[in-house]
């Protein structure tokens, strides 16, 4: 089976969306979407029989440059791209219960920001990957712009936009120096992985790849654009950004920063370390002190990513494994809370978690599902935040205890701000007027994210066989010295 | 040669078409002489004109191929023209002609082999853009932008007159071959260095690079649309294609010595373009000032001159040329129907004016240099070419200048899309319709495809 598909359909798609009647938009969108899903399955089958079975595209593009249209898939970016296409199903879905306007385009954007972020994941050039990466970013700004809603809209849409527009340049003059450094233009995957480089230049690219990484993720300090952009943006395109773009930049980081300049990531990357995890401590405690559930969220999803940034970075066996587990983790614990965000929204029209009160003898299944999908976010065991958070947290502890100490305090302190959300929201005094329990599709969009959140808690391991070669890829050069 | 006696009757026939009547004639007739210039052009029926012209003007690759693209970005000029000056149908011809006069102009200046050829070249450019820039009789900005722009371009004339007397005075000739071969054998004289300087002042003036940038701003804003957009996009070709020529010229003798006034021209132009146009509140004007960060981001490709140079500056400038024309096109559209001209009052033009609005945010996504549009190679084949030739610190400039040029862009892009207000519904013709669409097509070929770009550029 061809990896193009992945491209190919969501591309196709919003371009059939663009040219059809707009009553349609949303069930060809859905359906899309679906057709994405599936064909991933098939493709993940395929793969776990032979691994062979995903065959790549490689075309020369600007022969001048030494660029090639060159995508391919191995276990990780099969992981992601399932991840990528499952997220935006959900958002597909929590956009129906909405009345959007202009849905045509709406859909179209969605589409076309799962084909770019497809490509990110796909690319094996690195040309073709940062224009995959500057181009997903386009149809998140039109998002937050056109569909977004807040005072201060603009302003904070423009800043996200220029920040991490800032961090992809550095990268780009990275990516280009990389491609260069041969004899021939080659942007490759392959003939950059092979490159000897001095240690001076690594600390150089590997600034620039993280100084972009670490906005688009973001980890501290970088991260002052993301709670506005988060908390502006319509639920399902919150729930695209935090759920597949940040994973974007963690994925990089695997895939291109690792193996590149692992010397630099042995040597400085405990500088990165420390700021993710003081950012995961950090983002905690103003979660614990926000009042608008949205934003809080928006800090407990840096908090959580901070960690993986943190873990990825200890280059080790049980640390690549654990972000690899805790990024499906993430992704789905994330889309499922900023849905339960956007569907309290939907009843008292404001995200104040005060306005809230004793929802739970109203809404049964509502605050069940909702109180799984929170667990899972604290990674109770048994469900899928737990495995990854306890292998990330442990080979944090064997590389430094400092940074075990700080992600593990935020960690604990997730536990007090969920819980004191879940407290007020559904238990404390009666704040009501009229309410009926979730319904439709609503219900079984969250009764699914409950579900994966269990089954992958419960089995985790496939994950963890599913990346096993491209793990093992990537640590070599650093297990060779 | 071929092309420039076909555009100069052309030309006439414009003029001829208006008092016979015949004026809508006159845009068929100029689009096909403009199509059937670029089929000469590129098949290379020159026609050898040597002898009789003197050896003054050459026609060899570089000028083939600068021509090729004004001749290319004339065609979309006078389709915008058609349609700015449907209100104003009874000076449509002259017009027309007058622009032709100036492509002419612009044509006979990339081929210069001669000082003479030179100035001519210039003033032939120049003279109708001073009337086209009082074209609009009616208006006191379009007056005072045409005699402000004649002073100016007066003023740029004389340096470049003084320039051309003290080289003459130093080698005793305006042919270029010749002075060429005076200079190795009597070496190279004082004059002739402040006599390249003052050239090089005029060609600076002419590109209105900082620090003769002044009159830039209120002329663009003053004269008609479609001359601003003429001035800002085909004009430069011309004067990049002949300070190309020049740069080369004097480039073999002590080209480090012009390097550093590039450089400071540069520097001071990037910058000033760029934090002077975030505080633009009108359309228009931000347009100008992004043309002259545009222009200092050009003259980085001088710096190191090689065999790639031309296709590099001329592929930025054709990225540059499209985008820009779509943008002035459209901002004409609007102001014609609404009298708005801020960018706050281009809010919610999405909501009723689809095409309109895509094409602008084609227009400013390009300009920022988002890849794969065709705005972000023109800029990339150029910093990669100085970092190459070891300019890393002005490519580090370059960079955080369009980082600061993307807000701009983006502040109008996210203004476009708004839902504050609305702007009602905007009549606009199948030819603009199509105009448009061509627009954003070329844009995003040229970013797709730039191999084959620069081989048809190279």
């Amino acid at each position: 089976m061809n990896i193009l598909f992945v491209l190919l359909i969501p591309f196709l798609s919003a371009l059939i969306i663009l040219l059809a009647s707009y009553k349609l938009s949303q069930s060809l969108a859905i359906l899309s979407s679906a057709v994405s899903v599936v064909v991933i399955g098939i493709m993940l089958a395929l793969f776990g029989q032979d691994t062979t079975a995903i065959s790549s595209i490689d075309l020369p593009w600007i022969a001048s440059m030494g660029v090639h249209f060159h995508i391919g898939a191995d276990g990780m970016s099969l992981l992601m791209i399932l991840i990528c296409n499952v997220v935006a199903l959900i958002s597909m879905y929590v956009s129906l219960g909405d009345q959007i306007h202009n849905p045509k385009q709406y859909f179209a954007l969605i589409l076309f920001m799962q084909t770019f972020m497809n490509g990110v994941f796909v690319a094996q050039d690195l040309f073709l990957y940062y224009i995959f990466w500057e181009l997903a970013l386009i149809p998140a700004y039109f998002l937050l712009l056109i569909w977004g809603k807040g005072e201060k809209l603009r302003p904070a849409t423009i800043k996200f936009f220029l920040f991490t527009l800032l961090g992809s340049l550095l990268m780009l003059i990275a990516i280009v120096w990389l491609g260069n450094a041969g004899t021939t233009s080659d942007y490759s995957l392959s003939a950059i992985t092979g490159l000897e480089i001095d240690a001076e230049t690594q600390l150089m690219i590997f600034g620039a790849f993280m100084i972009a990484y670490g906005i688009k993720t973001p980890i501290f300090p970088f991260h002052s654009w993301q709670a506005d952009t988060y908390t502006f943006a319509p639920a399902p395109v919150t729930i695209l950004l935090s759920a597949v773009m940040s994973k974007m930049a963690l994925y990089s980081i695997i895939r291109f920063v690792l193996p590149v300049v692992p010397d630099a990531v042995a040597e400085y990357g405990i500088y990165f370390m420390y700021a993710a995890a003081f950012g995961v401590l950090y983002a905690s405690i103003i979660a614990l002190t926000q009042n608008d559930f949205k934003r809080m969220l928006a800090y407990v999803s840096m908090a959580h990513v901070g960690l993986i940034f943190a873990g990825i970075l200890t280059y080790s066996q049980a640390g690549l494994s654990g972000s690899m587990v805790q990024m499906v983790a993430h992704a789905i614990n994330s889309a499922g809370l900023f849905f339960i965000a956007n569907l309290l929204f939907k009843i008292k029209n404001t995200h104040d978690i005060q306005a809230f009160g004793g929802l739970r003898q109203y809404m049964p299944v509502f605050a069940g599902l909702y109180m799984v999908t929170m667990f899972g976010s604290i990674g109770v065991p048994m469900t899928n935040g737990f495995i990854g958070e306890f292998m990330i947290l442990t080979s944090l502890y064997q590389y430094d205890v400092i940074v075990a100490l700080l992600a593990g305090s935020g960690v604990i302190l997730g536990a007090v701000y969920m819980l004191r959300s879940y407290k007020t929201i559904m238990l404390g005094p009666d704040q009501n007027t009229v309410q009926t329990d979730i319904i439709g599709t609503d219900k079984y969009l969250l009764y699914s994210i409950a579900f994966v959140i269990l089954f992958t808690g419960i089995f985790p391991a496939w994950i963890g066989q599913l990346c096993e070669t491209s793990i093992q890829n990537i640590l070599q050069p650093y297990l060779q010295k | 040669m071929n092309v420039i006696i076909l555009l100069a009757i052309t030309g006439v026939f414009s003029m001829f078409s208006g008092i016979f009547k015949q004026k809508m004639l006159a845009l068929p007739v100029i689009l096909l002489a403009f199509i059937s210039a670029l089929v000469l052009l590129s098949f290379g029926y020159l026609g050898d004109f040597t002898a009789l012209t003197n050896n003054m003007v050459l026609f060899d690759d570089h000028a083939i191929k600068f021509s090729m693209v004004i001749v290319f970005l004339s065609i979309f000029i006078f389709i915008m023209g058609q349609y700015y000056y449907s209100e104003d149908i009874e000076h449509l011809t002259d017009i027309f002609a007058l622009f032709v006069f100036s492509i002419v102009g612009g044509i006979l200046l990339v081929s210069f082999q001669n000082l003479t050829m030179l100035f001519l070249g210039t003033e032939i450019l120049s003279i109708p853009l001073y009337i086209l820039a009082a074209s609009n009789r009616r208006s006191l900005a379009s007056n005072e932008a045409g005699l402000k722009y004649y002073l100016m371009g007066s003023f740029a004339t004389c340096f470049l007159l003084l320039g051309i007397t003290l080289i003459y005075g130093a080698y005793g000739s305006f042919d270029l071959d010749i002075i060429t071969a005076a200079i190795t054998a009597k070496g190279l004289s004082s004059l002739f260095i402040t006599g390249v300087i003052l050239i090089l002042c005029a060609f600076i003036f002419k590109l209105s690079a900082v620090p003769f940038h002044f009159w830039a701003p209120d002329v663009y804003h003053g004269a008609p649309t479609v001359l601003t957009a003429f001035v800002s996009t085909v004009v430069k070709v011309a004067v990049f294609g002949a300070l190309l020529k020049f740069v080369l010229f004097i480039g073999g003798h002590q080209g480090d010595k012009w390097t550093l006034l590039f450089m400071l021209v540069i520097i001071a132009t990037m910058i000033f373009g760029n934090i002077v146009s975030v505080r633009q509140t009108n359309f228009k004007r931000l347009l100008a000032y992004s043309g002259i960060a545009n222009v200092g981001f050009v003259l980085i490709a001088l710096l190191d001159v090689n065999d790639l140079t031309a296709s590099y500056i001329l592929y930025n400038l054709l990225a540059y040329g499209i985008a820009s024309i779509m943008a002035f096109s459209i901002y004409s559209t609007i102001k014609t129907h609404t009298e708005i001209d801020t960018i706050e009052g281009i809010a919610g033009l999405m909501a009723n004016n689809k095409l309109l609005s895509i094409s602008l945010i084609f227009a400013m996504l390009s300009f920022a240099g988002i890849p794969p549009l065709a705005g972000f190679f023109g800029k990339y084949f150029i910093i990669v070419n100085a970092v190459n030739a070891g300019y890393v610190w002005l490519a580090v400039i370059a960079v955080v200048s369009s980082v600061i040029a993307a807000y701009n862009y983006l502040r109008v892009s996210a203004t476009v899309v708004s839902h504050s207000s609305e702007i009602a519904t905007i009549p606009i013709s199948t030819l603009y319709r199509i105009f448009l669409v061509a627009c954003i097509i070329c844009i995003v070929l040229l970013g797709i495809l730039p191999d084959q770009v620069l081989v048809i550029l190279g």
